[in-house]
């Protein structure tokens, strides 16, 4: 099923030096370099973490097969970004940047150089990123997740929670489609063919098996996990837990490297924009 | 042993309905959403199954699933947008609150507690869609204003129908089950 081994991993690349890069690793690149990549609008900074999000993928191996979907969405939810900030502001740009180069038109649509500029930032700061999620999502082992997780401070019951639903994705997907199946079964039209309002019904003629189903099992999971006695303690020690490596070290150090080359270029250009017109 | 039978933060059953409503509300926004014929816009059940879990289990349920079932599908369409997720999670912890005064699982529902719950769901989604999301996205990413209060406006109005209607019946169908076991406990 894809969507397990969108979620789990594919064990045939077991020796890849990105699956040996523990948890911990993995949430501090990720997160750190989304945050800056997030506020920064400087595009050679942006250019630079697009480019070590690359390393990432290509270490990864991923099989064109498999993140094609995924890829066409990127795409299709961008390009939409990138008309609809056009319509909305089609001057955002010059407001930014001080000033104002046409290159086409007049008026309040007039193309402006500026404006191209933003939405060739806007850009890489929606892709910079995917193609490390790309890699990390298909070479990172839930419970080494939770593991990273809490070794980060973050209470274990939290990282537990998170343990617990990345076991019960692929459950309810299965689910998902077995309710979905014997209702169209049935004679339920969810496809397109349908209008809005049969959909909905439709829809939560799903939703309501699958939902009553997840609470009975909150209660037996819940009385499991009682019986075992989970939560009694403070701590909680994790299979997957490993020491950091010197590789793991190397792309932290990295990645905090980064983020303070993020940081001073705030200074130098004085704010988060990189303005090449003055 | 140390340690008594009191709980350090969360409760056990609080994990796995954390864990649980994750999965759940990943799956529904992943595979179940409804296209409205606005371009981008659906109409996401996982928002109501959300609001539904939150009534029943409180705010850190709410707050936790909303935070991390966003994360996990933003990061398989490939972008996480920070913004969005923080108003998420924070639409999750408010209606959380619905659960002091629906008190669901120890009585009867009536048809204010309903209005309460459909206000205060209201409310969170205008503060939370309509103005904490657009403005996350102003600061943290630069947008311009026209274009995400648009996404905004149009996400509060899918969600508040949404959780209006689908959580509303969701309650409806769950207490009529809590009830019946009420019943049987009394004799």
């Amino acid at each position: 099923m894809p969507e397990e081994s969108e979620i789990t991993g594919n064990s045939s690349v077991e020796r890849l030096w990105i699956k040996r890069l523990s948890g911990t690793t993995k949430i501090v690149i990720l997160l750190g370099l989304s945050a800056i990549g997030m506020v920064s609008y400087d595009t050679f900074y942006l250019i630079l973490l697009t480019v070590f999000a690359f390393v990432f993928y290509h270490a990864a191996h991923l099989q064109w097969q498999k993140i094609r979907a995924l890829v066409y969405a990127v795409i299709g939810f961008t390009l939409l970004n990138l008309v609809l900030v056009y319509v909305f502001s089609p001057q955002y740009g010059t407001e930014i940047y001080g000033t104002s180069h046409v290159i086409l038109g007049r008026g309040f649509f007039a193309l402006t150089t500026e404006e191209l500029f933003y939405l060739l930032n806007m850009t890489l700061k929606y892709v910079f990123i995917v193609p490390l999620i790309l890699a990390f999502l298909f070479t990172t082992d839930p419970s080494e997740l939770a593991a990273g997780m809490n070794r980060l401070k973050i209470p274990y019951k939290i990282c537990y929670a998170v343990e617990l639903s990345l076991r019960y994705i692929p459950d309810f997907t299965r689910e998902f489609k077995q309710i979905s199946l014997a209702q169209q079964a049935r004679g339920l039209e969810i496809s397109k063919k349908a209008n809005l309002w049969q959909r909905i019904k439709g829809s939560s003629q799903i939703l309501v098996p699958l939902v009553f189903s997840s609470l009975d099992r909150i209660e037996v999971t819940t009385r499991a996990m009682r019986l075992r006695r989970f939560g009694t303690q403070k701590k909680r020690s994790w299979y997957m837990t490993h020491p950091l490596s010197k590789l793991d070290h190397f792309f932290i150090i990295i990645t905090i490297a980064l983020i303070f080359l993020g940081i001073w270029l705030f200074k130098v250009n004085g704010g988060r924009f990189y303005n090449p017109f003055v | 042993m140390a340690n008594k039978k009191g709980q350090h933060g969360l409760s056990v059953q609080a994990v796995v309905a954390t864990g649980i409503g994750i999965a759940i509300v990943f799956v529904l926004k992943r595979f179940l959403p409804i296209p409205t014929g606005v371009p981008n816009t659906t109409i996401d059940l996982g928002e109501a199954f959300l609001a539904f879990l939150g009534a029943i289990f409180g705010p850190a349920v709410g707050g936790l699933t909303a935070l991390f079932a966003h994360v996990f599908t933003d990061l398989t369409w490939g972008d996480p947008w920070w913004s969005w997720i923080i108003a998420d999670a924070l639409f999750g912890f408010v209606i959380g609150y619905s659960r002091n005064f629906l008190k669901i699982r120890q009585e009867l529902l009536t048809t204010g507690k309903l209005v309460k719950f459909n206000i205060l769901q209201v409310v969170a989604n205008i503060v939370c869609w309509g103005v904490v999301a657009p403005l996350g996205d102003i600061w943290i990413y630069s947008q311009p204003a026209g274009k995400v209060f648009l996404q905004g406006i149009v996400a509060t109005l899918t969600n508040a129908i949404a959780i209006g209607i689908v959580s509303t019946l969701l309650l409806i169908a769950y207490n009529k089950t809590q009830s019946q076991n009420k019943k049987l406990t009394k004799e």
